[in-house]
């Protein structure tokens, strides 16, 4: 079968390969062009053609269930005039803004005692950081369902300290797609802090605490301003899958939980309204992108890498 | 005791089952240029790291100024320390580094400024003020993480071996500048070092450590002309060994018998015969050839080795019983010297020698 035969046209493909970059080596665009090619090919067939597509539709009409290419602005009007879909738009924000402040709240801790933990407790930490991530998403939603229930381990927990008499509703509410979302991101913001702070030499901790700097004072003043570049990533990272988290709001929220990416799904497969669904996404599309080069201007980026 | 600035006493580190620094009592003087200077590992980083604080002493007491620090955090101590690896902030600009410490203190910005501009004329950096670390030689580097030290004026500056990166030339210029510096502002220097060369030109007092053992503390001369132990017989400069038994001793003499080689030399204290003991005699109060015959102990051997160093000429020696001794000769003539085969005569007075019994004080 072809299993034997595998092993010899990969290191036929290998040798091709390398016989590619010797005859290119004169000429660093050609290898250039080697190297980058099939990755761009792929983000282009996979990517940017179907965010153009998405872009042509949103210029489309839609009438009677019936998507047409008379070239129309209606969408965008429609999008931008609605209360409703402003709303939406401005939640799936502010969404993104508290999971983010919160994860960073919860995991910079973590990062920290992780860059600090010798090997043997490091990596059991890194463990129990992987771990959660070998069950899929929808998994990890649905467990939070169970805690989260009326019948479900808070309530029972509360109930059981004579806490509470009724139990109390947690499922369907803000702070369920809340809590959901800032667990199912942590690990985004944990990684890139760790990998910073796990870069600062101890020593430097010492050194301001030598030259009068208490506890707070050294990481005001060192151990943050070192952690920036990871800090940044990390916050960038979880606003980001935030406001575009779809499956958390749909699990653990409410009818009024819902979040930018539902409402563009449901106008693509519920009411199949393909053009007003695309005017959605390009808006949201349009909106992140503006943020992301705000927020990168004012991280200074460029100055960072000067360091 | 008003003129003690840092005293030990007792002071015992165990990390687990390593015990890094083993009952080591000493005090410094105020204004004292102290080293302490041992192999690695010997325990220097960890004795300074319990004097800054960042370690607690397993056993001991520790003294700044007639007060005991155990209960002090480190950044309420009166100490600063240059760490081994320096430690600059490289997110600051070389002005803030120094500044840190001031900041810290709450000093006004006016007062500040004064205090760095005084730094950066006593290292000689001026101009440096807005430099990132990064963009800063070893040498400058490290004449930064001193100012930012010094410059918060401690009661004692501790120095963990802050010239260990550089090269030769460096190291020595740096060495004077220390000395420099340290004449000019007064401050007790505890020194850390491996190198007893720079130990020896640098200290009013150095330690000598071994194993977390302070071995012997004394002045340069005195450490080296009177070691008090092999270890610090063989780690201070070079020296020759001649282990025996004592085989007659009174009157401040005594006689080491060194595999049927007996070797008279000088002793201080109490030995008795019978006791094992080592005379260390250094190659430079060894004589060779002429009038070495007339010498209490005079030795026949043939000469096995010559090294031509420039101001000094290195032989080794083979003696009759088939040992080796190191000589060196001075070249304040001319460098006619002997030439390996030679049967020559070495020799030296008693007192040229240091007896040192075994299980020393
Ligand atoms: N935190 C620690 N945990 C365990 N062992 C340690 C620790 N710090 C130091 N040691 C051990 O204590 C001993 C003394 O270490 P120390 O750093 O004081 O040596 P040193 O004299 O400064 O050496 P060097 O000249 O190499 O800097 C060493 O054996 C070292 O391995
Ligand atoms: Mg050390």
């Amino acid at each position: 079968m072809s299993v034997g035969a595998e092993p010899a046209g990969r290191t036929g493909a290998a040798a091709g390969t390398a016989s590619l970059f010797d005859t290119a080596r004169t000429s660093g665009k050609t290898r250039l062009a080697v190297q980058l090619g099939p990755g761009t090919a792929w983000l282009v067939a996979f990517f940017a053609i179907p965010i153009l597509l998405i872009l042509v539709y949103s210029f489309y009409s839609f009438s009677d269930g019936q998507m047409s290419s008379v070239l129309t602005l209606d969408n965008y009007q429609r999008a931008l005039g609605t209360e409703v879909y402003r709303t939406v738009l401005f939640k799936s924000l502010r969404y993104g803004l508290i999971v983010t402040i919160a994860c960073l709240l919860v995991g910079y801790p973590v990062a920290y005692v992780l860059a600090r933990a010798g090997a043997k407790r490091r990596h059991l930490l890194f463990l129990a950081l992987i771990i959660p991530f070998w069950t899929s998403i929808v998994v990890r939603t649905f467990a939070w369902k169970i805690m989260l229930g009326t019948n479900g381990l808070v309530n029972y927990v509360l109930r059981d300290l004579g806490l509470i008499d009724l139990p109390v509703k947690f499922l369907y509410t803000e702070q369920a797609v809340l809590v959901g979302l800032t667990h199912v991101f942590l690990p985004f913001m944990i990684l890139p802090l760790y990998a910073v702070l796990e870069k600062i030499d101890p020593s430097l901790e010492e050194a301001a605490m030598d030259l009068g700097a208490n506890r707070l004072r050294t990481f005001l003043r060192v151990i943050l301003p070192l952690s920036l570049p990871g800090l940044s990533t990390g916050c960038m990272l979880v606003f980001i899958l935030t406001i575009g988290s779809y499956l958390t709001p749909d699990i653990l929220g409410g009818p009024s939980e819902l979040m930018i990416s539902n409402v563009i799904r449901n106008e693509y497969y519920v009411t199949f309204n393909w053009p007003f669904g695309g005017a959605l996404a390009s808006i949201f599309l349009i909106i992140t992108l503006a943020m992301i080069l705000a927020y990168n201007r004012a991280f200074k980026f460029d100055r960072m890498a000067e360091r | 005791m008003g003129d003690i600035d840092v005293e030990l006493r007792g002071v015992t580190k165990r990390f687990g089952s390593v015990t890094a620094v083993d009952n080591v009592s000493f005090h410094i003087k105020k204004g004292e240029f102290f080293s302490l200077l041992g192999p690695s590992g010997c325990g220097k980083t960890t004795i300074l790291r319990m004097v800054s604080g960042f370690e607690t002493p397993t056993e001991g007491v520790i003294e700044i100024g007639g007060e005991d620090m155990s209960r002090r955090v480190p950044f309420k101590r009166p100490t600063n320390l240059v760490f081994q690896h320096l430690a600059l902030f490289p997110h600051l600009t070389v002005y803030k580094n120094i500044a840190f410490g001031l900041e810290m203190k709450g000093f006004s910005k006016s007062e500040i400024r004064k205090r760095v501009d005084e730094m950066f004329d006593l290292i000689q950096l001026q101009g440096y003020a807005e430099r990132k670390i990064s963009q800063l030689s070893g040498g400058q580097k490290q004449r930064i993480a001193i100012a930012r030290a010094l410059v918060n004026h401690p009661t004692v500056l501790l120095l963990d071996e802050p010239l260990g990166a550089l090269d030769l030339k460096l190291r020595e210029q740096m060495q004077l500048e220390l000395k420099r510096i340290q004449r000019e502002v007064g401050t007790t220097f505890v020194y850390v070092t491996h190198d007893q060369k720079e130990a020896i030109t640098m200290s009013n007092s150095i330690a000598v450590m071994n194993n977390g053992i302070v071995e012997q503390i004394g002045d340069a001369g005195e450490i080296y002309e009177n070691p008090r132990t092999v270890f610090v017989a063989n780690f201070i400069g070079e020296t020759n060994l001649f282990d025996g038994t004592v085989s007659s001793n009174g009157n401040g003499a005594a006689t080491v018998d060194c595999a049927g080689l007996a070797v008279k030399v000088a002793a201080n204290g109490p030995v008795m015969d019978g006791q094992r003991a080592s005379v260390s005699v250094r190659p430079e109060k060894i004589r060779i050839g002429a009038g070495s015959d007339t010498l209490t102990n005079s030795y026949e051997g043939v000469v096995e080795d010559v090294v031509y160093q420039g101001s000094t000429t290195s032989y080794r020696v083979r003696l009759g019983n088939g040992r080796d001794v190191n000589v060196a000769v001075q070249n304040t003539e001319r460098s006619d010297g002997f030439s390996p085969g030679a049967a020559i005569k070495v020799g030296w007075e008693p007192e040229r020698g240091v007896l040192i019994p075994e299980h020393a004080p």
